[in-house]
């Protein structure tokens, strides 16, 4: 299951992944063993430099980022009913115990994906693979949010709500056509469902001010109905026009109402009284019995990010399933 | 889909119109009551984003952006509920989930095409055809430009515009006269509505503010009562009860204002923003009437549908 990443620039991409990965690895090697996952050696080249960056207290480079045009990851979620078979049948092969999926994370320009939009013809063939993404994931970097209109911050924050609507009616557009296709040709699709998971990055900087003007609280809420309220209420100011693609989806024939809502942060070192020089240093946990010297940040939402794939695995339609498994075929298949 | 051919005097602020529609329907199609839910056309995406974004940062449309935008596709839908203000768009049972595609189409300055339209010029292709062809004529009236009721025979500041949107309507009954819609539908959008001359209003013994757009009678009365005297001809046609093709329907009217602040010195005014109700910011304007509008090209897109 493809997954696209949108995310301005500096809105904190790489850093996002990093610690998905770096959730990944403690997520994946916790006690209960209900998840795992699995890198392809390119990928896992790439989140290895950024994770070991990171623990040692450094953000990703640019360098670093400029490497990045595709990342995948394959998460294995335990069935169920498996989790109550004893171990040893567990550790069968032939009882599949993992319901797997492929998380793909997508790094191109907006242009080169209006270009096969207009035209139907892809530069780079990455593009295609990123339009039949099923999840799509907003970065929203809290770090631009502010009420004064006369800042750039402001400005960019503009220009990203354009930018991220436009790409959202890119993908419903795709998807409409290729519901339109499959349909003329006979097949019996599903009707097109994208699911969009907003990202809010860097919420740690998100300041009290703004806050204060939205009438929200510090601190996102537990509740998950109250979680959306708390996001969505940030979203309706900052990238309305997104919201408002997104809630007018279904008009289009392309669902995207089950959105759901995420925060990252992770703390840097400051001394106090004093701005930070040069680059912001990760601060990292202590040693525990649990693990340590990973970076202080937001774990459990990124479980929680992890485990909202869990569930969207169990809606995908059939077709895409069938058309990963194709794919998945020909590329072991020998020439 | 209903078409809505946006036609205007030059500078009566037909960009700046289509720019404050968009933030109306972001602006409700953002928020958590369902009432309204939109979905802008991939195509119309790029021009229409960057007005919005040009409004909200309290600046009014520059010439690059005029050239650049000539239509809008919308599929507008009613909220799940079916009780929103769009309810109209379904059947009588029930409105929940029911949509209809509006164009809208900025064809260019009237004074550009209205030789052709005297001259009988047929207007087969190009931007202009869709006015022609349009369900919806929505004829913008520059408020600043507007002025009371005199004796003296001299023609007045719209007297030129006047001619024109008379022109046009000659044109659309020559072009549709053997087929093509059957009905026209006439909306008036009084703009800058906020800057009209108050001798204006007093001359017409008006309020200065129009009656609720709910009450579409007295409504219809007050803006009459400003554009009898501007724009008596284009008046003139749509009394007309004769059995030419396409009728005309009964007009309505609208009035678009947006405040504005003064500029730095030697630079235009700026579009005045305002605190919105979610906390943000949005352009000081009519909004009322803007939903109000949209909510009549519902009703229109569904007896059109009927």
């Amino acid at each position: 299951m493809p997954c696209a990443l949108l995310g301005d620039r500096a809105s904190g991409k790489t850093t996002f992944l990093g610690l998905l990965y770096s959730a990944q690895v403690k997520y994946g090697t916790g006690v209960h063993d209900d998840f795992r996952f699995h890198a392809p050696m390119a990928s896992l080249n790439i989140m290895s430099a950024v994770y070991e960056g990171m623990k040692d207290a450094r953000f990703p480079s640019a360098t670093l980022k400029e490497e990045i045009t595709e990342l995948s990851f394959i998460f294995g979620y335990l069935r169920k009913v498996q989790g109550k078979l004893p171990y040893y049948i567990r550790q069968q092969n032939w009882s599949k115990p993992f319901s797997t999926l492929r998380f793909s994370a997508y790094d191109v320009s907006g242009e080169d994906i209006e270009e096969f939009i207009e035209s139907g013809i892809a530069s780079r063939p990455l593009i295609q693979q990123l339009l039949k993404s099923v999840v799509v994931v907003v970065l929203v970097d809290c770090s631009k949010m502010t009420t004064d209109i006369d800042t750039a911050p402001y400005k960019k924050m503009l220009r990203y709500d354009s930018t991220v609507a436009k790409l959202l009616v890119a993908f419903q557009t795709y998807k409409k056509q290729e519901y339109d296709r499959l349909k003329d040709s006979g097949v019996n699709p599903e009707a097109p469902m994208i699911y969009p998971a907003f990202v809010l990055s860097k919420f740690d900087t998100l300041r009290d001010d703004v806050l204060a003007r939205l009438g929200l609280h510090q601190g996102f809420p537990e509740d998950k109905r109250a979680r959306k309220e708390y996001a969505e209420a940030l979203l309706r100011v900052f990238v309305p026009q997104t919201l408002s693609q997104i809630r007018g989806g279904k008009v289009a024939g392309v669902s995207m109402d089950k959105a759901a809502y995420f925060l990252s942060w992770v703390r840097t070192e400051t001394q106090e009284g004093m701005e930070p020089v040069g680059q912001p240093r990760i601060v990292r946990t202590g040693f525990r019995p649990e693990g340590g010297g990973e970076p202080d940040f937001s774990y459990d939402e990124y479980v929680n990010f992890i485990e909202h794939f869990r569930h969207i695995a169990n809606k995908i339609p059939d077709e895409i399933l069938e058309a990963e498994k194709f794919q998945a075929q020909s590329l072991v298949r020998p020439n | 889909m209903l078409l809505v051919a946006i036609v205007g005097d030059r500078d009566s602020g037909k960009t700046t119109f289509l720019g404050l529609l968009y933030a109306a329907l972001v602006s409700s199609g953002s928020d958590k009551e369902d009432d309204l839910r939109f979905h802008v056309a991939y195509e119309s995406l790029d021009e229409i984003t960057a007005l919005y974004q040009r409004l909200m940062s309290g600046g009014f449309p520059d010439s690059a952006t005029k050239e650049g935008i000539h239509e809008l596709r919308v599929e507008l839908g009613a909220g799940s509920s079916g009780h929103g203000f769009l309810s109209r768009l379904g059947s009588r049972k029930g409105a929940a989930g029911a949509s209809t595609t509006i164009r809208f189409t900025l064809p260019g300055n009237l004074d550009e095409a209205a030789q052709g339209f005297d001259q009988g010029s047929t207007f087969g292709t190009g931007p202009w055809r869709d006015a022609l062809d349009a369900d919806v004529l929505l004829l913008l009236a520059d408020s600043t430009k507007l002025a009371p009721k005199a004796e003296d025979p001299e023609p007045g500041p719209m007297a030129t515009y006047d001619g024109q949107i008379d022109s046009l309507f000659t044109a659309i009954r020559r072009w549709r006269a053997r087929g093509g819609r059957d009905v026209v539908h006439p909306v008036f959008v009084l703009s800058k509505f906020d800057s009209v001359a108050p001798a204006v209003l007093s001359a017409a013994e008006l309020e200065p503010t129009p009656p609720d757009a709910s009450k579409p009678s007295p409504r219809a009365a007050y803006a009459k009562a400003l554009l009898d005297p501007n724009l008596p001809r284009t008046l003139a046609t749509l009394r007309e009860t004769g059995k030419a093709r396409p009728r005309l329907a009964e007009a309505r009217f609208f009035f678009s204002s947006v405040h504005t602040k003064a500029g730095a010195p030697g630079q235009p005014a700026k579009v005045k923003l305002r605190g919105g109700g979610h906390g943000g910011w949005e352009p000081d304007y009519s909004k009322d009437e803007y939903l109000a509008l949209l909510e009549r090209l519902a009703e229109i897109a569904a007896e059109t549908k009927a």
